[in-house]
């Protein structure tokens, strides 16, 4: 009898076990992320330590809009990467958080998830991860000014606990868990909805006006050469993704300065060899993509160009100023002739490469 | 905490469980565990963090012990004379203010052959030490320590062992203390006044496979954000800012750059272009040494644990490093681009060999 007792003691305390375990939930959630990309399109490659899920992202979109994330609490990541252009800056270049100015134009966030490479001239990052390290812990100059604020800073952000609970399975709030959340935010900001996207690959025809499919076939052209460092559905050679595993990093020297007869560029600025410390990497920047690229103005590294249609006129007569001369330009930037109605074409085309619902139009 | 009081409250159910003979008995077991799960259940589970080597897996012959235990002690001198913290260095016709100094080490040895195992605390890990100077005279967040064994990880063990739980208690970890036989060194150690002199070498410098590990869930001091070089993917083995009365500053941040990834997701695995990681070797002089036997009597069985103690005093000669350069804002050097050239000077200032004796 007492072995009976026992024993339905024991099934009882199992049930219990099993409805407390219900009633608490699982502490980690982990929905698997459903990337918002048609049918067809390759997955993004993702970090092993780091997997997509629905809860992070949400996790990394709170995180990207808190200006807590600042030291001084006046900037957070969508300062300098707003929505409404494509989460670039319509600024020539970005200031910190404490003023400081930074000499670079703030690069959009499009099909990040894709980038063989970031920032506009680095071969090393890797990841995403890696890159958030920079704006939250430069020093020079200060971006978000992190580095040696971090207790003041995670001391603000314990309403986050429960929220990263679910999704790191440690209620502990450190930079690791943001920085993972942040990266896989920015990695679910695909687009792919532009109208060149509807002709293209889903064959609507009146998705793209006439002028634009000149403007297409320009672009696709030998004459213009612009898909050789553009190429690719993401418009840009430095692409990476799941079907994509060779390393096909790309940058180039345009033809924007040639401040020396031997390839340098303005302002202190010398582009990928500034970070590889050779001196034929002078003025190589990466190929940004151009999915949105006409909300993204002011354009080039430095914000230099204000217009696309400079643009367009600086890669007709192959560079600018004495960069046209520069030694080390991308054979690919030859110049070219262009009728002021060829040249409203490709506009025309560029413009088509815009994904109004990715900005929330 | 929470799965001690988990643990505590089974246990009682157990023995609830155990004397029951009777439906409440067994309706309190429920409320219990019930209770202990609510309080347990909801609670997250931490993540794990990289274990030291257990005490236990420990096992070394007790008799004959003997290790050599290792502290180096760093001084910055400016001109030829130790500075204080809040002392201000007269360069030119300019005083200036030292706000950082601070270094990574790494691969330390005794007569190149030694290996020295550092200890693991807050200022070294992964065999990685950091040194930082008390600029704002805050002892808190300087430290001009390090400490280690003369020997193999198991000294190390030892050693460790001593430190929290005192040499008598050795015999219940089941034989501890590390067993040092190199009997070439400890006769070195003992004619220091004598005969050859002792050399100590190392880098300057993280190396490369810990340099561009992800840093933010990196043991102390590797997780010090100051001295991430994150647009470099690295750390900065050397940082050194200082300011003068003029509002004018001078930096100097080195470490390994033109690391190329090789892919995504993954960190660098070639060599870096230019590693910047500084070999360092000094003679040392026989006044910058001091050894102190220490040994110390172990439990019942009252073997000693022989245990010799060098202190070595090792100068930082600031002003080799700024050799022929006066600093201003523009002669700094962060590597920021291919055309800070100051960098190359000092680089080849390091490696002098002058500043460090």
């Amino acid at each position: 009898m007492l072995c009976l007792t026992k024993f339905f003691s024991l099934l009882l305390i199992c049930a219990a076990v099993m409805v407390v375990t219900t009633a608490c939930s699982p502490q980690k959630v982990s929905t698997p992320y459903k990337w918002n990309i048609p049918a067809g399109f390759p997955a993004p490659n993702v970090p092993v330590d780091n997997p997509m899920t629905v809860e992070k992202v949400a996790l990394g979109e709170r995180l990207f809009n808190d200006l807590r994330l600042s030291i001084n609490q006046q900037q957070s990541c969508a300062s300098c990467h707003l929505k409404a252009f494509a989460f670039a800056e319509p600024k020539k270049t970005s200031v910190g958080t404490t003023g400081e100015v930074l000499k670079r134009n703030s690069m959009a966030l499009v099909n990040v998830a894709y980038n063989g490479s970031f920032t506009w001239a680095h071969d090393a990052l890797g990841k995403v991860e890696n890159q958030i390290l920079i704006p939250l812990f430069n020093e020079a100059p200060i971006e978000m000014g992190v580095t040696g604020n971090e207790a003041e800073i995670l001391a603000r952000l314990q309403d986050y606990a429960t929220e990263i609970e679910i999704v790191f399975a440690s209620n502990e709030i450190n930079f690791d868990h943001i920085v993972k959340a942040l990266a896989s935010y920015v990695r679910s900001l695909t687009s792919f909805n532009s109208n060149f996207d509807r002709y293209a690959y889903f064959n609507e025809d009146e998705a793209l006006s006439d002028s634009a499919i000149r403007g297409m076939d320009l672009f696709f052209s030998e004459k213009l050469e612009c898909f050789h460092c553009h190429g690719g559905f993401n418009f840009t050679q430095s692409s990476k993704h799941a079907m994509q595993k060779l390393d096909l990093v790309s940058f180039h020297n345009t033809g924007l300065y040639d401040i020396d007869g031997e390839g340098s560029y303005a302002n202190g600025d010398q582009g990928l060899a500034d970070i590889t410390f050779n001196p034929k990497h002078r003025g190589k920047f990466r190929a940004p993509t151009l999915r949105n690229i006409m909300l993204t103005a002011p354009f080039m590294h430095d914000g230099s160009v204000a217009t696309m249609s400079e643009v367009i006129d600086i890669y007709a007569a192959g560079g600018r100023g004495n960069g046209v001369n520069n030694p080390l330009k991308s054979p690919f930037v030859q110049g070219f002739d262009i009728t002021d109605e060829e040249k409203q074409d490709l506009l025309n085309f560029l413009e088509s490469l815009t994904d109004y619902e990715f900005v929330g139009q | 905490m929470v799965p001690i009081i988990l643990y505590s409250m089974t246990y009682s159910v157990e023995k609830l469980i155990a004397l029951a003979n009777s439906k409440t008995r067994v309706y309190v077991t429920y409320l219990v565990l019930t209770s202990a799960l609510i309080i347990g259940g909801c609670s997250p589970a931490p993540e794990p963090r990289t274990q030291l080597p257990s005490h236990t897996n420990i096992n070394v012959n007790t008799t004959a012990t003997q290790f050599t235990d290792l502290i180096l002690m760093f001084t910055p001198h400016f001109q030829g004379l130790p500075i204080q913290c809040d002392q201000s260095l007269s360069i030119g016709n300019e005083q200036w203010h030292i706000s950082e100094l601070a270094l990574f080490f790494s691969q330390f040895s005794l007569n190149n052959f030694n290996t020295i195992i550092l200890d693991d605390n807050v200022w070294q890990s992964q065999q990685i030490s950091l040194i930082r100077y008390a600029a704002d005279c805050q002892k808190s967040t300087a430290n001009m320590l390090i400490n280690g064994v003369v020997g193999s990880a198991e000294d190390n063990a030892a050693k460790r062992v001593i430190t929290e739980r005192g040499a008598k208690t050795l015999k219940e970890v089941d034989g501890i203390a590390g067993d040092n036989h190199n009997e070439k060194l400890i006769a070195a150690i003992d004619n220091i006044n004598s005969t050859t002199p002792l050399t100590l070498s190392f880098n300057v410098g993280v190396p490369f496979p810990i340099n561009h590990q992800n840093p933010l869930i990196q043991a102390s001091p590797l997780n010090d954000s100051s001295m991430f070089w994150a647009w470099r993917n690295g750390y900065k083995f050397i940082r050194w800012d200082m300011q003068n009365d003029m509002g004018d500053s001078w930096s100097f941040h080195l470490g390994s750059i033109g690391c190329e990834s090789a892919a995504m997701v993954r960190a660098p695995q070639k060599p870096c272009a230019q590693p910047n990681l500084i070999s360092i070797e000094i003679m040392l002089s026989p006044d910058s040494i001091q050894v102190v036997d220490v040994s110390q009597k172990t439990g019942a069985a009252q073997s000693t644990v022989g245990i010799k103690q060098i202190k070595i005093n090792i100068s930082i000669h600031l002003d080799e490093i700024i050799r022929n350069m006066v600093p201003t804002r523009k002669s700094s050097c962060m590597f920021s681009g291919i055309d800070n050239t100051t960098c190359n000077e000092l680089v080849e200032n390091l490696k002098l060999n002058a500043v460090f004796n």
